[in-house]
């Protein structure tokens, strides 16, 4: 299914759920795994918080279905919303953050070529201090890095998610991953040529 | 195992959430109105910084450049006493103000703040201008600012800077000219003035009631005339009225009659 097709779907199932609220479900199954796994990203929130905080959000969607933009995808629209339950939730309550939550091995490909240490990849420990890294980060930052590399969205799609403009967007990128370097830099994590 | 589960029913309780607290979703024109209340704001913020302008205009206007060296040391020292910072102040508020409501409307966050603040920057200075020719800045100004504490409109203005007799300046409404010359001061005292070398052809131009600045010299007694300043929008004509004998020597050493003569 091309990505128009899931938008034009999304579209019809907001309607849908207008009319009938049964109809809802199919948001919240297409959309749940995708939310859990970037809310534990973003907050490294206890399993039990983070059930509570995208009942939340689904609550909170479906309250709002009228004032959804349609100029916007969906899916920003609903990463937006959870974006910013989960940052509200993450700065009333850090008590619920568990242990670092390890971003999965083909994400770190990815992520690790981006900034130039994917040869780092397979030594002991890289994962923990990859991810104790970001966790590092400010808050912003983290939130790109997340959505940029993990969610492989484009600037103008994270520019809907966290409403700040694509410039500064790029801006944020640019910063987290120097950042991030230089964190993993004093782990002793080196950057290659 | 239990995680799955619990993640299997989580649309089951979140109909029966929506069911059980009969959550609906809220209408329509609720977003428009919100969306609507806030580019309203926005407009209102930019107008707001549009009659700022027009009262920083009006005083640019209305300063007296042709006498900035009688009143003050060079023309830094005069710009920075004329500048009107409370319009200024009041135009950097509703900017800010303007640029936080916009970023609230529905695709405000698209915009940079470059963007954002470039426009409402040249919207308030078009507006202004409109403004300044309808003569909302002289309203702006003169009444709204008069009700301000701390704050001099620029006819006020123009008048204290005059109201410096150590330093050679006076301003006043002239009381009578019958016998003895007497002005009231900007402060409300009534204080007498010297007739020195001006001579009577100088006093017959004045009239009872007319505001009237001069150079001189303050002294026990009163003021001593070193020159009066017929208007105050033709200075450089001011010292043409006098011959050179007419030209009192003991005034030569005050600060401003030897800015005027240099003119």
């Amino acid at each position: 299914m091309s990505e128009n097709q899931a938008e034009l779907n999304d579209v019809s199932i907001v309607k849908l759920s207008l009319e009938n609220k049964e109809d809802f479900s199919t948001i919240i199954n297409k959309y749940e795994a995708r939310l859990r796994r970037y809310i534990k990203r973003l907050t490294s929130f206890s399993d039990d918080y983070i059930e509570d905080i995208l009942q939340e959000v689904f609550l909170k969607t479906y309250i709002n279905l009228n004032g959804f933009d349609q100029s916007l995808s969906f899916s920003s629209w609903i990463y937006r919303i959870a974006h910013n339950e989960t940052i509200n939730s993450f700065r009333k309550n850090k008590k619920h953050i568990e242990a670092t939550y390890l971003i999965e091995d083909e994400d770190l490909k990815v992520f690790s070529s981006e900034i130039n240490i994917e040869k780092e990849l397979y030594k002991e420990h890289f994962n923990k201090k990859f991810t104790e890294s970001i966790n590092e980060l400010p808050e912003k930052y983290r939130s790109v890095i997340f959505l940029k590399f993990i969610e492989g969205k484009d600037y103008e799609t994270i520019s809907d998610i966290l409403q700040k403009p694509p410039g500064t967007i790029a801006t944020w990128i640019n910063r987290a991953k120097k950042d991030l370097k230089k964190i993993l830099d004093k782990k002793g994590i080196k950057e290659y040529e | 195992m239990n995680n799955k589960k619990q993640q299997k029913n989580i649309d089951n309780e979140i109909l029966q959430k929506i069911s059980d607290e009969n959550l609906k979703p809220k209408p329509k024109w609720e977003f428009l109105l919100k969306n609507i209340y806030f580019w309203t704001l926005g407009v209102i913020t930019i107008i707001l910084g549009g009659l700022s302008v027009s009262a920083v205009i009006f005083v640019f206007k209305n300063i007296r450049w042709g006498f900035y060296d009688l009143t003050h040391n060079n023309i830094f020292t005069f710009t920075i006493d004329f500048i009107p910072y409370l319009w200024i102040l009041l135009l950097a508020v509703f900017l800010f103000f303007g640029h936080i409501i916009i970023r609230k409307t529905k695709h405000g966050y698209k915009y940079s703040l470059l963007i954002i603040a470039g426009v409402s920057i040249l919207s308030s200075i078009v507006l202004g201008f409109i403004f300044t020719a309808i003569g909302f800045g002289q309203i702006i100004d003169r009444d709204l600012g008069k009700r301000v504490p701390f704050h001099r409109d620029i006819e006020l203005h123009n008048k204290t800077i005059w109201n410096k007799p150590t330093e050679g300046l006076m301003i006043g409404e002239i009381e009578n000219i019958e016998n003895n010359f007497y002005i009231t001061t900007l402060n409300g005292e009534s204080m007498k003035i010297l007739n020195g070398s001006e001579g009577k052809k100088e006093l017959e131009v004045l009239k009872e009631n007319k505001e009237v600045r001069m150079i001189g010299i303050k002294k026990d007694e009163g003021f001593y005339i070193c020159h009066i300043i017929h208007d105050i929008r033709e200075i450089k004509k001011e010292f043409e009225r006098k011959p050179a004998a007419e030209r009192s020597k003991e005034c030569e050493d005050v600060r401003p009659y030897k800015k005027l003569l240099n003119k």
